[in-house]
């Protein structure tokens, strides 16, 4: 089966997260993913935890390996001028480089945009920071988790009323930045297969974030008002809410989205007699009455398991379902169903289970799982074998610490 | 008419020039994904019913006091595209639907399954009647049965992928601090761009195999991807002492930690990461190498994680009498990855976006208001992104595609 990105040849010197969850899609889809890396400076996350079997190491991380598969890696020491030589010889036969160092890193490596359109003219490039290769905060220094309060997500999330909430779950700047870029780096590949022409695709994670923040936007424009935290609740749709449903830590997530919505889960739950008032008939009535509402909804989940009240109610065709722990997620059957586990075998961590992919075609059925790569672990097969570099010269540049 | 000449010659030249995609959406996700491909040079063409069908799509309610809200945010979804009345129980409505699907390279369905099944458009069905197709249907948990029907909600998405577990992380207390949503609805538009990028694959697929691909996102799938660090943390055995999202979400202190914190200050909140040893000095440089850091068991971030008790009320104290911009720059100037905490009003107005222009002007001349709307989420050198809120009114190109294809519909 033809996967779409096959014959995409990618040089990827991107680190953490952002940068490999985007690389990771390529390799998936079918693209040839040769990772750059270091011994002497090893990607961060390689040493974080989750650690397989709560040992640390540099081929045990979880986190790492879920980010990383399908791809082949190589080490490089960049601040050997031979280094930059062979990096440069790599790319030039790769469609794609991307990167997420700080600002200008790449430049001092000397394999900035300058430099490859130069070697390589229809290269697509895609660079990002934190905060984007221009403006006065250009250099500064970013991780996804501190970064997400800049981006205003931070304000609007947490207890209604409440302060700003310190943890966003899914590392999800770090991941929302990275579908961002392969958006501009997937248009730039159809532009490049019509055209010819490459180019630099850049982005910065904050803009990657701030720019899905559009209600509040819009709210802040219209209304003049600053926009706080809602927790779960909505300005225009009542109910809508997680309410605590049978069982221990149990939640159900329900969201009453029209006033068709509302007659029909009136059917469903039964509720109070006031909730056949005429004034509740629209969302602004409903909303009025908010927490009275909520609470009699408390009162019917609170019977019921989450799964039984979402059940329930999507049979009526209402929105609602299990706020699920991670573990009911590793069993859902339906994510099960479609293929979203991906098993990795892995010969330090062995057989291992990992996040997939959010859409699922026909070519990817069987979809093929490469374990993540050991450090340098493909240093022959793409210098001698696929670079036609002599033998001996690969030695000679490994004794000189160039391929490390 | 200038105007609208003007935008498609600049549509002529974008990455996706030539791009023909139809949108038959219900909601902010397949909206934005539209909106995505259109941005970026695709002619982008919207089936819809009516006005009312268009306000019921993206908004819910009626709430009288956010039709202006509406307004604008079908404005920033749907600029720059073409709109076609479509009515599934008109013949020549259909007539011109397959017409417009037969020149097409990409159909965006984001409706509930029985409504596209009862109009002809089932997925299965539409990608076998144009093979050349790349359809991409949006539901909340893909077309397989048992998930096929289910109604999508972006606080649903969101709850069946675990993310509110994880948000907040590690509270005092599970009743007072019910599971969380992110704000906004980032999941309908994560589920739009992660549509975009499906989309775009399917074309590189078509151009390898000359077939279209029926593509079946699942919100849930694309929001449980984003949920990696907490799967691995089950799948790998991998403990808990320095899992900062925590496997459980009780933590009987609920602290922030020296690892990652969102800390108070003299006006408002910022927030640090100091994994790094470096980090963490860097931090101290600029609280001024206080003697209270400077214990043995300080200098190591599981030990200051583990003791992080004892440095708080130092940490603050000091926190509490400098601004967030003085902590911002300051620590910025030691490399440590420090950010204010900014309001929606703090971030407009920040220098950076300001100087990267990424908020562009939406003026409301009737209301005397300006919205202040994003521009670019990526930069393409050579083939920028088109703004465009001029969204049009439903229906408006129905005659002139029409005729552009050889159909005839009712005036």
């Amino acid at each position: 089966m033809t996967l779409p990105l096959e014959g995409i040849r990618v040089c990827d010197f991107s680190w953490v997260i952002a940068g490999p969850y985007a690389t990771q899609f390529l390799g998936l889809m079918g693209a040839e993913v040769i990772k750059v890396e270091s011994s002497m400076h090893t990607d961060i996350n390689r040493r974080l935890p989750p650690a397989a079997n709560a040992v640390l190491g540099p081929e045990r991380s979880g986190l790492w390996q879920g980010l990383n598969l399908n791809k082949k890696s190589v080490t490089l020491n960049m601040r050997e001028p031979q280094a930059r030589e062979l990096a440069l010889e790599l790319i030039k036969t790769c469609d794609i480089v991307i990167e997420n160092f700080s600002f200008g890193q790449m430049e001092k490596f000397g394999l900035g945009w300058d430099d490859l359109k130069q070697a390589k003219p229809d290269i697509i490039y895609v660079t990002s920071s934190g905060l984007g290769r221009t403006g006065p905060y250009r250099s500064y220094v970013t991780f996804g988790p501190p970064l997400t309060a800049y981006t205003g997500l931070a304000s609007i999330t947490g207890q209604p009323g409440g302060r700003p909430e310190r943890w966003v779950g899914g590392l999800w700047s770090d991941h929302q930045a990275a579908t961002t870029s392969l958006f501009g780096l997937l248009a730039a590949l159809e532009h490049r297969d019509r055209t010819g022409e490459g180019q630099m695709v850049e982005y910065s994670m904050c803009e990657a974030i701030s720019g899905q923040l559009i209600e509040p936007l819009i709210e802040y424009g219209v209304t003049g008002e600053v926009p706080g935290p809602r927790g779960n609740l909505d300005p225009s749709m009542c109910p809508h809410n997680i309410y605590r449903a049978k069982g221990d830590d149990a939640w159900v997530a329900i969201a009453v989205q029209d006033d068709a919505d509302w007659r029909r889960f009136r059917e469903v739950v039964g509720g109070p007699e006031w909730w056949a008032d005429s004034s509740l008939d629209t969302a602004a009535g409903r909303l009025a009455r908010r927490a009275e509402i909520d609470a009699a909804v408390t009162e019917w989940t609170l019977r019921r398991t989450p799964q039984e009240a979402a059940a329930a109610l999507q049979a009526a065709n209402i929105a609602a379902g299990n706020v699920m722990t991670v573990e009911e997620v590793l069993a859902d059957p339906v994510l099960r169903e479609r293929g979203f586990w991906l098993e990795q075998d892995h010969p330090e961590v062995g057989r291992r289970t990992l996040a997939g992919i959010g859409w699922d075609m026909p070519a990817m059925e069987n979809l093929p799982v490469q374990h993540a790569p050991l450090l340098g672990e493909h240093n022959w097969e793409v210098f001698v074998e696929q670079l036609g570099m002599d033998p001996e010269r690969f030695g000679e540049l490994v004794a000189a610490n160039v391929i490390v | 008419m200038k105007a609208v000449n003007d935008e498609r010659n600049e549509q002529a030249t974008g990455a996706l020039a030539g791009t023909r995609v139809v949108e038959w959406s219900a909601g902010r996700p397949g909206g934005y994904m539209g909106k995505l491909l259109r941005g970026l040079g695709a002619e982008v063409v919207l089936l819809e019913h009516s006005a009312a069908d268009r306000v019921h799509a993206i908004d819910a309610g009626p709430v009288p006091q956010s039709a202006l809200q509406t307004e604008v945010r079908a404005r920033f979804l749907h600029g720059g595209k073409r709109s076609v009345r479509f009515d599934a129980a008109e013949p020549a409505s259909v007539a011109l639907r397959e017409a417009l699907l037969r020149r097409a390279d990409i159909l965006v369905l984001e409706r509930p399954v029985r409504e596209l099944e009862a109009a002809g458009m089932g997925p299965e069905d539409v990608a076998a009647r144009h093979p050349h197709l790349v359809v991409v249907a949006i539901t909340l948990a893909g077309l397989r049965p048992g998930a096929r029907y289910l109604r999508a909600a972006d606080l649903v998405v969101q709850a069946m992928a675990a993310l509110p577990r994880g948000t907040p992380a590690r509270v005092p207390n599970l009743e007072e601090h019910p599971p969380l949503k992110p704000g906004g609805y980032q999941a309908d538009y994560t589920s739009g761009l992660a549509g975009a990028n499906a989309a775009l694959l399917g074309l590189q697929l078509r151009r390898r195999t000359g077939q279209g691909q029926l593509i079946d996102l699942s919100q849930q799938a694309v929001i449980a991807s984003f949920m990696r660090m907490d799967i691995a943390y089950r799948t790998y055995d991998g403990g808990d002492g320095a899992n900062i999202a925590g496997q459980t979400r009780l933590s009987p202190t609920g602290k922030f930690s020296t690892v990652w914190g969102l800390v108070p200050c003299r006006d408002g909140y910022f927030a640090f990461q100091a994994s790094e040893q470096y980090q963490w000095d860097g931090l101290m440089r600029v609280m001024g190498d206080p003697d209270w850091a400077k214990g043995e068991r300080f200098q190591d971030p599981i030990e200051r994680f583990l003791y992080w008790d004892e440095l708080e009320p130092h940490f603050i104290a000091w926190c509490m009498e400098h601004d967030k911009a003085e902590i911002f720059h300051a620590a910025q100037a030691e490399h440590v990855p420090v950010f204010p905490c900014y309001t929606i009003e703090e971030l407009v107005q920040d220098e950076q976006q300001r100087a990267r222009a990424f908020f562009v002007d939406l003026p409301l001349r009737e209301h005397g208001a300006v919205v202040k709307l994003p521009n670019a989420v990526v930069h393409l050198e050579t083939t920028p992104w088109r703004p465009s809120f001029d969204a049009p009114e439903p229906g408006a190109d129905t005659a002139a595609l029409a005729r552009e294809l050889g159909v005839e519909v009712k005036a």
